[in-house]
């Protein structure tokens, strides 16, 4: 499931991907097109699966997707994986994030991708903003917002939460759970003295 | 010129998009001292013109050169402004 929000601001722009259970992939279907000036109409564009990888530096879409929209290079540039390196080409495209989150004037390098891939939203991307992925409740969920919004930082909000979390509540009876989740009376456990 | 048929353009040491790229790399500690964070516009091998965005370099490009003709290459010091990092070890088994 898709959803989108546009923060404060006017130009951030958001969405967030909500799976069904765990997803060792994030997948989502983007949109690119080749480059266009946003005061352009936008020419015919391909929907592509793009693959978010922090394992990228840059972004790439396949030789499919290069062939179906006809796009020229604007140069060489080397890939490097595990074993060497290999030439191909870069090439301009504008590229349609879910919510339309649009990057424009991006270079993209072609390679072949696997698993049914059409592209890859690398590092070049992703660091232009802000990217979670969370498992709660057994679920994945990622989110990005660009530009960058805000520092998320799990540890100083675990820390204000605890800080700030009744641990020793008046209104707990001596002989209820504790709240700390131990299973023990309170009275036995974090309220043993206090009650 | 001979090329090698067998290989892709852009690994063809004739391509001129490559020739441009071999260039740049040959220059580029003069390069970046001078024009990092740049988009350096390159045809021939030649220098012709630095741009502070990628769209800026596209389209100025586009009004002098054709498609294909031309390299738009980023500037700074470091393979990283011509090099695509795939760190997931997967990516080894397509190369």
């Amino acid at each position: 499931m898709t959803t989108g929000t546009r923060p404060s601001g006017p130009r951030h722009q958001a969405f967030t991907i909500r799976y069904n259970g765990k997803s060792r992939r994030l997948i989502s279907e983007v949109e690119i097109f080749p480059a266009f000036l946003p005061t352009s109409s936008p020419p015919q564009g391909r929907k592509c699966k793009a693959l978010y990888d922090t394992g990228a530096t840059h972004s790439a879409v396949s030789p499919q997707v290069v062939a179906e929209l006809q796009l020229a290079s604007i140069g060489t540039r080397n890939v490097g994986v595990a074993g060497g390196t290999l030439a191909t080409t870069s090439h301009m495209v504008n590229i349609a994030l879910p919510n339309l989150v649009m990057f424009p004037m991006m270079p993209v390098t072609k390679m072949v991708l696997l698993g049914g891939i059409d592209a890859i939203i690398g590092m070049d991307i992703l660091g232009l903003g802000d990217f979670t992925v969370t498992h709660h409740n057994g679920n994945t969920t990622f989110s990005f917002c660009c530009p960058s919004w805000k520092e998320i930082d799990l540890v100083a909000e675990l820390q204000d939460n605890q800080r700030f979390a009744p641990i020793h509540s008046s209104k707990v009876g001596r002989n209820s759970p504790c709240p700390c989740g131990s299973g023990k009376k309170y009275k036995k456990c974090c309220g043993k003295g206090l009650v | 010129m001979a090329t090698d048929s067998s290989k892709s353009p852009a690994e063809n040491s004739s391509d001129p998009l490559k020739k441009n790229l071999d260039w740049y790399i040959a220059n580029q500690k003069e390069l970046s001292a001078k024009y990092d964070g740049k988009v350096l516009l390159i045809v021939d091998q030649k220098l012709i013109a630095a741009f502070d965005s990628m769209g800026e370099a596209y389209t100025t490009a586009l009004k002098t050169y054709t498609l294909g003709s031309f390299t738009l290459q980023p500037c700074s010091s470091g393979p990283e402004s011509y090099t695509l990092m795939l760190y997931s070890p997967s990516y080894s088994l397509i190369s």
